[in-house]
């Protein structure tokens, strides 16, 4: 199976699981309403398994999943972002842009001290001054 | 009928304000800045941009990022030319010439060229928006919400077919679109959907951080998974030196493509007013028409002014006409003129063809300020080029870092907590898996744009016809639009493939 048929097949399988689970679960309408709010939501789920369903039988090929080495350095970098907006209050800015940018700056392989410590110092200070101070807008 | 001239006057006056004009300067420059570093594109640039602008006022916010726009455009030849690689996709076919012309010892010609074709296609494209936009919006305001509900259907599926690999694929992000937009309260009845009984979420994914996440910092995330030990970076070429005709370009010079650069523009600006297509289209297709129709084809490739002329006239020239779809119908024809409604939304502007009865001031003022966007790129360019030249070679950890934690905070700010971020990052997650796969981020992001107007015109259309599907042929336009609609879906059907579409991030 290639990938493209896999992905119609996703694709096709979310929108039964959108039209017969979620839909029904998450959105109700209620009762004497002219218009059912769960219209639109159902065109896009029969859009999704007729796509998904023609995209199985029309793959277009070419279409590779990305590497797993890709995979974890994606779940890494994420992980890192989550971590950083669930300190950003507690810590405040500019110690979780720091430690943002230093571990991006990991990910990314610089090894030279001088652009390592530009990225890591001064691009928080900086993007903190232009919020703070050239645009007035409060940051944590 | 058209605007009264008084407030044609009014709104171009508006736009020459000393903080307007200061804005504008500095849009131009951080475009081509941004456009000069590869790596990052406009499209991250405006998007980014977009929470820098909360605080402006309407018109300033919206001077400023199209001044980005027009600055990247610029920017971008700069590395295609120094370093053969370049700075934004548009900028591609300017490589075919530039460089090799760079290599023969003419650097800044090369640069130059490229800047006066590219404001020469800019300037006469918005002459075209500010002299057809006006009176096609009173076409499209004759029309009901049956013939719009067609027309949005005519949109899909001809940017959904003309973007990315294939109109399936288009077809599947904009049904994704579709089920983005449509959490949060029901417009019509206030029933929630898909809140799953966080408050957060009744109003709605908020578009700036949905569209951050999904064009910007998906393209971080790209770059930053893929990066490896040891990378070199690009060598560029040094721009001082020569003699003075190797690093100016005369009047005569300039002139001597005139033909070359009209039929640019005019091929340009008919890219640029179909929905879908951009400026890579345009810079490749007339850089090849270009070659075809010269009689000495072979000096093509090595280093020939008509090379750039061509590219370079086209690829700007869609900048101004891609607005003409927006501001007549209220569709956002490509991504930057998606992300110029995300401004303004953010604003309480409501784009389309009413905005030239209500917003008056505020669309000529931005006409005003296209127009002086362009002397300000030509000045900023002329003055900056051989500066940006110094950007080519910046590295990566200093250039994504700092565009990263500029989404980071903007996400914050513009959605005024840490719920901003969150939404950042699934969409950036989404939009890394939609690129991976091949699934068009512009169809997403124009169904998110979409689905309330079209939400609505469907609504109206069933109360108007009382669900009597046969009451649409007593609508004529509706039914010619429909029928185009199924034209574009039998020769962009299935069966058409675009290989290497994907690669192009402006189309994906």
């Amino acid at each position: 199976m290639t990938v493209d048929r896999l992905l119609g097949a996703l694709v096709a399988g979310f929108g039964v699981v959108l039209l017969f689970v979620l839909i029904p679960a998450h959105v109700q309408a209620r009762p004497g309403e002219p218009v059912d709010p769960s219209l639109f939501p159902r065109i896009a789920a029969w859009m999704l398994m007729l796509l998904g369903g023609l995209q199985m039988v029309f793959p277009g090929g070419g279409t590779t999943v990305p590497p797993p080495r890709d995979i974890g350095r994606l779940a890494l970098a994420v992980a890192m972002l989550v971590a950083a907006a669930l300190v950003l209050r507690v810590i405040g800015f500019i110690p979780t842009a720091i430690l943002l940018m230093g571990t991006t700056v990991l990910l990314i392989h610089e090894r030279r001290p001088l652009w390592a410590v530009l990225s890591v110092l001064a691009v928080p200070v900086l993007v903190w001054a232009l919020f703070e101070l050239v645009l007035q807008r409060p940051l944590p | 009928m058209l605007p009264d001239p008084s407030l044609i006057t009014n709104g171009l006056v508006e736009a020459f304000t000393l903080s307007n004009l200061l804005f504008i300067l500095a849009g131009v420059a951080i475009g081509q800045i941004v456009g000069a570093t590869p790596g990052l594109s406009i499209i991250m640039a405006l998007a980014i941009a977009i929470p820098l602008t909360f605080g402006f006022d309407t018109l300033t916010a919206i001077a400023f990022l199209i001044s980005v726009n027009k600055g990247g455009t610029i920017g971008g030849a700069v590395p295609s030319i120094l370093i053969n690689v370049p700075g934004t996709p548009e900028s591609a076919a300017t490589a075919l010439d530039g460089h090799p012309m760079a290599k023969k010892g003419r650097p800044l010609k090369a640069m130059k060229y490229a800047l006066y074709y590219s404001v020469t296609g800019d300037f006469l494209s918005d002459v075209v928006l500010i002299l057809v936009a006006a009176p096609l919006a009173v076409v499209a305001l004759k029309m009901g919400p049956i013939e719009i509900t067609a027309l949005m259907i005519l949109a899909f599926t001809v940017i959904s077919g003309l973007v990315g690999e294939s109109l399936l694929k288009g077809l599947t992000a904009a049904a994704l679109g579709f089920l983005c937009a449509s959490i949060g309260l029901d417009p019509g009845t206030a029933t929630p959907r898909f809140t799953f009984g966080m408050l957060e979420l009744y109003d709605g994914l908020e578009l700036t951080a949905l569209s951050i996440g999904t064009l910007a910092m998906s393209e971080i995330l790209y770059n930053i998974v893929g990066a490896r030990k040891g990378k070199p970076s690009a060598a560029p070429i040094r721009v001082s030196g020569g003699t003075r005709s190797d690093r100016t370009v005369t009047f005569r010079e300039y002139l001597a493509n005139r033909y070359v650069a009209l039929r640019a523009f005019v091929l340009g600006t008919s890219i640029g007013a179909i929905p879908g297509l951009g400026s890579t289209t345009a810079g490749f297709l007339s850089y090849s028409v270009t070659k075809q129709a010269a009689r000495d084809p072979e000096a093509f490739g090595t280093g020939d002014p008509r090379g750039i002329a061509a590219s370079e006239t086209a690829n700007s020239a869609v900048v101004g006409a891609n607005l003409i779809p927006l501001l007549t119908l209220g569709i956002p024809g490509n991504i930057a003129a998606a992300l110029l409604v995300s401004a303004f939304m953010i604003h309480g502007v409501q784009p389309g063809p009413l905005l030239f009865e209500e917003q008056g001031n505020l669309i000529y003022g931005m006409f005003g300020a296209m127009l002086i966007a362009n002397l300000c790129n030509l000045a900023v360019g002329q003055v900056g080029m051989r500066f940006w030249a110094m950007i080519v070679s910046a590295p990566a950890s200093v250039v994504f870092s700092g565009a990263m934690l500029l989404c980071f905070t903007g996400s914050y700010v513009i959605a005024g907590g840490v719920f901003g971020i969150y939404v950042m990052i699934g969409s950036a997650v989404l939009g890394y898996l939609m690129r991976a796969f091949g699934l068009s981020i512009v169809a997403f992001i124009v169904a998110f744009i979409l689905t309330p107007e079209l939400e609505g015109a469907i609504v109206s259309s069933r109360l108007i016809t009382g669900d009597d599907p046969w009451a649409i042929l007593s609508h004529p336009i509706a039914l010619a639009l429909l029928a185009l609609s199924v034209v574009s879906i039998i020769y962009l059907g299935p069966w058409r493939r675009t290989p290497g579409a994907q690669e192009d991030p402006e189309k994906t």
